[in-house]
Parts: structure tokens; sequence; C-alpha cells
């Protein structure tokens, strides 16, 4: 009687256990570990126009910022895994419904304009439904300035390419004789 | 296994613990020093700024675990949320051998003569539980003394027309300034302030066996790639070691101090690297674990008799947690105007530290620590794009032409400021964590609006063509530089511990920390918690056989 008992929650646990995993296999098509291929579209598009590439040289696209946010949300980000879904789900609510196109697909001015409503919390209320807009922004640019100034080690920054723009050594000069004056 | 019993428990090998450790094991006491980080590994520390003491976004390189060791934050409103090194609101100082000492900015201050006595210096104050403290500067001068020559201070007070008095000069010549220093030092002195250089606590010659100082861009929140700066991990501890006298137990959480039906502590429970309980026994029992840690320690160690915690009969234990209100201003100039030979900062001003018309202590000023790229991000001028094209635009040209002055204020102590325990939320290993509560007193706000127009004043002399202030003083105190729950004071009523950092009514348990301060003085708390640590130190070592005989 307890042996059945134990197999039946066995087979209980491990059909719900089954099911569970269903939109895991949809996301394992994706080449990200956390991010659908239509959510990391959508955050590259962001994340270029919170630093995008210009004369002195490449943005968060060619950094490989995505990666950064990618990697950390399975890790030592997981508490905001939900944001972020839910962010750029809404993103796309209000892109679609304002412009009838996802965020990805708008011309740069049209994205930055709708950024700039973004972040201060002006996208139509009923597309942000219990997502607090300016808070899913900020946490982007923080999470777009780490990846992009961070060590390339976690992700971002490819070739230290930000380091290479601010005129920063790279890696590091351990050492005091490119300090002429000092010595 | 029981653990053979010892004379004397230290809980944290920071600043206070490792001079207290050494001191002990010389004078031939047996010695375990609980550490619930690990060693230092400069190969594991590299300079990776999102693992750095200064941002710890992805982590504290320098600890603790994020996933081990939360806090609780109580908002104004009551909101209690869950806090971790990461998320930030957590006042984190690192958890190593050598804590903060093996990171920081190594400034090697001593307190004015005046910050022991603020109270008697400036009267009461409304809501602020200013004080003097039970010990003069003159009373510890010999022991800053001790803390500059055993573990290594560069410096030279004599431009300082308001340095401490002192006996005997810092060990070690004063660090050049490096670009931006000169040019702000010399706008300071055509405003008539006297910029001297600031005493570190960095080799600026071979010292101690260690090499100098190699100005590395990456200091403060970075450990020393040449072991050129000194902290308690690389002088004291080892000193004591050597002694054979003192084991250090690293990845050790301590849970309780125990005590006796007669009120006496007995050793502690803890837990080891592999989460295994035990107790460790001990004549005596010092806690060293951080204003924030040591408080909750006391708090956490309940008995019959003692149901609020040991040293807290009448409620001032985890009361009048200080950090400092940072506050300053940043200059833009037309040129590069930093050359990025660290730490950054190389001089500072006494000026505005003491006797300024209608301001309650203040706070020196100095020059910036190297700005760090992803910091570096949030320094911009008021209105500033805050992403997109202007915000990489500046960050790309003006990283190397941005300079700043800031300084820490003294905060005005208040009972509400506080730790606590959380009645729900507990570690990994199931202890009750902390709370961070109340905020800094009205006051420090103002004194930080006077000090960051002082400090932009200066920019402004140095030629920036554009200045901005960024004023502090607001919200949780705490921080790196935590002090005062466990203040020290002659009156057991409104004190937890003596002069000598002895916890009222119990003999045989001290506190040599910075949560002895009574306040905080408008420096880097440091050098002072190493002096406290040799004073109390003494005390111990001279008092040992009427101490044990009672025990």
């Amino acid at each position: 009687m307890d042996i059945d008992r134990r197999n039946f929650l066995k087979t209980g646990i491990a059909g719900f256990g089954s099911l569970m995993l269903m939109p895991a296999c949809i996301r394992q098509r994706s080449p990200y570990l956390f991010f659908t291929l239509q959510e990391a579209e959508c955050l590259v598009a962001l994340c270029e126009q919170v630093i995008p590439t210009d004369d002195h040289g490449g943005g968060a696209t060619e950094a490989g910022v995505i990666h950064y946010i990618d990697k950390q949300l399975v890790a030592v980000f997981d508490y905001n895994q939900v944001i972020y879904q839910q962010g750029i789900s809404a993103l796309q609510t209000s892109s679609l419904d304002l412009f009838n196109k996802r965020f990805e697909v708008l011309d740069s001015d049209t994205q930055f304009a709708l950024l700039k409503k973004l972040e201060s919390g002006k996208l139509p209320k009923e597309h942000w439904d219990g997502v607090k807009q300016v808070r899913f922004f900020q946490l982007v640019i923080s999470h777009t300035m780490q990846g992009f100034y961070g060590a390339p080690r976690h992700g971002g920054n490819k070739n230290y390419m930000s380091y290479q723009m601010m005129g920063l050594d790279f890696p590091l000069v351990v050492g005091r004789n490119h300090y002429k004056h000092l010595n | 296994m029981s653990n053979k019993h010892v004379d004397v428990i230290i809980v944290g090998a920071g600043a206070g613990g490792g001079v207290v450790a050494k001191e002990l094991a010389v004078h031939g006491l047996s010695v375990v020093v609980f550490e619930r980080g690990d060693w230092p590994d400069y190969d594991k520390h590299i300079n990776d700024e999102l693992i750095s003491q200064r941002t710890e976004v992805l982590g504290s390189a320098f600890g603790p675990d994020h996933r081990k060791h939360p806090r609780v934050k109580i908002d104004p409103d009551g909101t209690r949320q869950k806090v971790t090194p990461i998320t930030g609101g957590y006042g984190n100082n690192a958890a190593c051998v050598g804590s903060g000492t093996v990171s920081y900015g190594a400034m090697a201050w001593r307190f004015m003569p005046e910050d022991f006595k603020m109270k008697s210096t400036y009267g009461s104050v409304e809501g602020s539980t200013l004080e003097d403290w039970p010990v003069s500067y003159e009373d510890l001068e010999p022991y800053y003394e001790k803390a500059e020559w055993e573990i290594g201070v560069s410096g030279d007070d004599s431009q300082n027309p308001f340095a401490s008095p002192r006996k005997k000069p810092q060990p070690m010549p004063h660090f050049e300034n490096n670009r931006e220093g000169k040019v702000l030092a010399d706008a300071c002195q055509r405003l008539g302030l006297n910029p001297f250089p600031i005493p570190m606590l960095r080799n600026s010659v071979p010292y101690n066996g260690r090499p100098a100082c190699i100005r590395n861009r990456t200091c403060v929140g970075f450990a020393c790639p040449v072991d050129g700066k000194n902290g308690t991990q690389n002088t004291v501890i080892p000193t004591a070691m050597a002694t054979g006298n003192c084991e250090v137990k690293v990845s050790c959480q301590v849970a309780e101090v125990l005590s006796d039906s007669s009120g006496k502590v007995t050793g502690v429970a803890y837990f080891d690297g592999e989460n295994k309980g035990h107790t460790q026994t001990a004549d005596m029992v010092i806690l060293a674990a951080s204003a924030t840690e040591t408080a909750r320690l006391l708090l956490n160690s309940t008995t019959d008799r003692f149901p609020n915690g040991l040293g807290n009969n009448n409620d001032w234990v985890g009361r009048n947690l200080q950090g400092h209100a940072y506050t300053g201003a940043q200059g833009l100039f037309d040129y590069d105007i930093t050359d990025f030979a660290g730490p950054g900062a190389t001089f500072g001003f006494c000026d505005y530290s003491h006797h300024n018309e209608g301001i309650i202590g203040g706070g020196m000023l100095c020059n910036e620590f190297n700005a760090l790229p992803y910091l570096f991000t949030n320094m911009r001028p008021p209105g500033a794009a805050k992403w997109g094209k202007e915000h990489k635009d500046f960050q790309m040209r003006n990283i190397r032409r941005t300079a700043g002055l800031h300084g820490p204020v003294q905060e005005m102590p208040n009972f509400n400021s506080r730790v606590s325990i959380d009645p729900t939320v507990k570690d990994y290993w199931g202890i009750p964590v902390l709370a961070l509560s109340g905020h800094r007193h009205s006051l420090d706000h103002e004194q930080c609006k006077w000090l960051s127009s002082k400090a932009e004043d200066v920019l402004k002399e140095a030629g920036a063509i554009k200045t901005w202030q960024r004023v502090g003083g607001r919200g949780l105190s705490g921080g790196q530089h935590q002090a005062g729950t466990a203040r020290m004071g002659n009156d057991p009523k409104t004190s937890v511990t003596n002069k000598y950092g002895q916890v009222h009514g119990i003999e045989n348990l001290y506190v040599a920390d910075a949560s002895l301060f009574v306040t905080g003085a408008g420096f880097n708390p440091v050098l002072t918690i190493m002096a406290m640590g040799y004073r109390i130190g003494e005390h111990i070592t001279s008092n040992w056989t009427s101490i044990k005989s009672r025990s």
C-alpha cells in the first residue's frame, strides 16, 4: 500500500514535471539561456538605443550586451526574470498599438521617442498593467551600462571595446612606469 | 570532536579584530579568531569592477556570499524588504580576513581632539544622541602612533595647520599628487585653504618587507597586485599567527555568544565551512564583527538572564547606527585633468572639519578616487541624458576630464537609526538576520549642502568649465563606515560598554570595532578602529591575571 502510494506520487510528479517543461522546450530553440528569440530581438534594439553605435565606435549590440543580461538573468539576477518578460511584452504591446509594428523594426527615431515616454512612465497604462515601466527601463539602463562598461568575462564589452573608446588600458597595466611625472 | 578551550575568542578578522588578536597573541594568550569569509586571494579578486567592493552588482569579491547572508531593510513607511549586497541598501562590509582593509582606499586619518568632545564643543542637538566619548584624543594618541608604525602609514602633517598633535611623524614619506590633485590643491591654496597629502595605509617606499605602491589605476575596491596596501591581513594577523598562539578559523559563521547562569560568557556557537555546528569555549569573548554584525550577535545571544540580548538591558544595542554622509561636487574641465595615477585621492584639507560658523562638526574634503567606467555612467551634471547618444558621448569624452572633491560629513547620531533582529527572515544557517531602519538626522543634509558648496568653489577656482554639486546626507545610515551600535560610555544606562570596550555588567565580554564609536568624526574611521584595538588589547593583557582569576 505504502509503495503503491509512493509510486503514484512519483508518477504524478513526473507527469506534472513534463508539463512544466513544455514552455522550457520552446525556449530551448533559442540560442539564449533565458530569452526567446523574439524577446531577444526586442531587447537588442532597446539596448542599442541605450548605448548606440556612433562616431566613437560600436554600441550595445556589437558589445554583446544581450549576452551579459541573458547570462545574469539565469544567475545573480534571477529575481529580475519576471520584470524582463513582462516589460518586453508590454513594450511590444505599446509599439504594436501605437505604430502597428514590433519595437525592433521601428526606425531609430521612433524607437527613441517611444523610450523617452517609457523613461517618464507615459506609455499607455493599459499596456503596462501591473508592470512598473519606469522601473523596468531603469533596470535595462543599469544592466546595459554594466554589460557595456564591465569586464568582458561577464558576457558583454566584447574585446574591451568600451575601454578602447575611453582610452583606458586593457588589460590593466600593472606598474608605475606609465606615470612619468611620478617617477 | 570538541575544540580545545582557549583564553580568548575574537569574532571578526577586520581592522579591530586583527589588531587585538596580535596584541593578545604576542603577550602569550591563546586566541581563536573567527572569520565568516576566507583569506583574500588577488587571483580571485581580479580587476573586475562589477564584483569590486565599489559596486558589488554581480556579488562581492571580498564577501559575503549574497545567497547566504540576506538582511532586511525597513523603509520609513514600515515596508520590509529582503536585501543582499547585490540589491543595495545592505550596508556591506567585506567578509574576508582583513575585511575592508584589503580593498579600501586606505586613508589613515587621526580624528581631531574635538571629535571626541562633540557635546562639550557644540552643546546638545535636538533629536540627536550627540555625546562626548569617554576617551580623549590624548588617551588615544599613543595608539594612533602604534597603528601608524606597525601597520604602515605614508604621510606628512606639517602642511596641515589643523593636524591633531603628534609625538612622532608617520613612518613613510607622503605620496605625490597626481595631475588632478596638483591642479585642485593649487586652487585651494589660491583660496587660502590648506591642502596637504592624504595620510595613507599604503607604502610610499618599501616597508615591513613588502614593496612600494605602484599607483595602480584600480586600487580602492580591489586587492593590491603587489601587496603594497597595508591591512590587518598582511601585517598584524600574520604576526599573531607566527607566535603559534593564534588560530584563524575562516569560513566560520558565529551564531551566538554563549553565557552561563552567573552572567559570564563561556564561548560561542558557530557553523564551520561544511555547515556543521560546533561550540568553542574561552575565558573571554571579543566581538569585532562590524557595527552591524556585532550588534546582531549581541541581540541574537539571548538567555533567561539576558532576554533582550547581551549588554542590552537598557535597549542601547543596535541604536545610533551611523556612517558618513558623503557629499561634494564635480567639475568638468576642457582638458584631460586626470591621469588615473591610483588610487586617485591624493590631497585633502581640514579647513571645514571644525569651528565653522553655524556648523556642528563638518568634514574634510579630498579629491576623488579614480572613476571606474560603470560607476562613471552615473556621474553626470543635473539634467544630462541618462542614456542614448548624448550619454555615451559624455562618457567617452569626459571620463578623463571630470574631477571631484568629496568628503565624509560627521553625522549627528540618533536613537532610531538602528540595527534590530528581523522576526522572520533567517540566513543560510537559520540564524535570524538583522534589519536596518531609521534615517539620518535632518541636520546632516543641511551640513552636506554647506560642504558641497565649498567643494564647488574650489572646482570653479581650478578652472572647471562646468560644476555641479552632489549632496548627500539623507536616508538610511550605516554603509562601509558603519559605527555606533555598541556605544562606549561611563554611564551604563546610556551606553553598552565602558571606555575599554568591556560590556557593562559582563566582565569577560568586549567589543573592539567601530560599534564603540560615540560619534563618527568627519574622517574615514579605520585608523581610529585600529588605535582603539591597540588600546583595548593593552588593557586586556595588563589586566589578564585578575580577569582570568575571576572567570
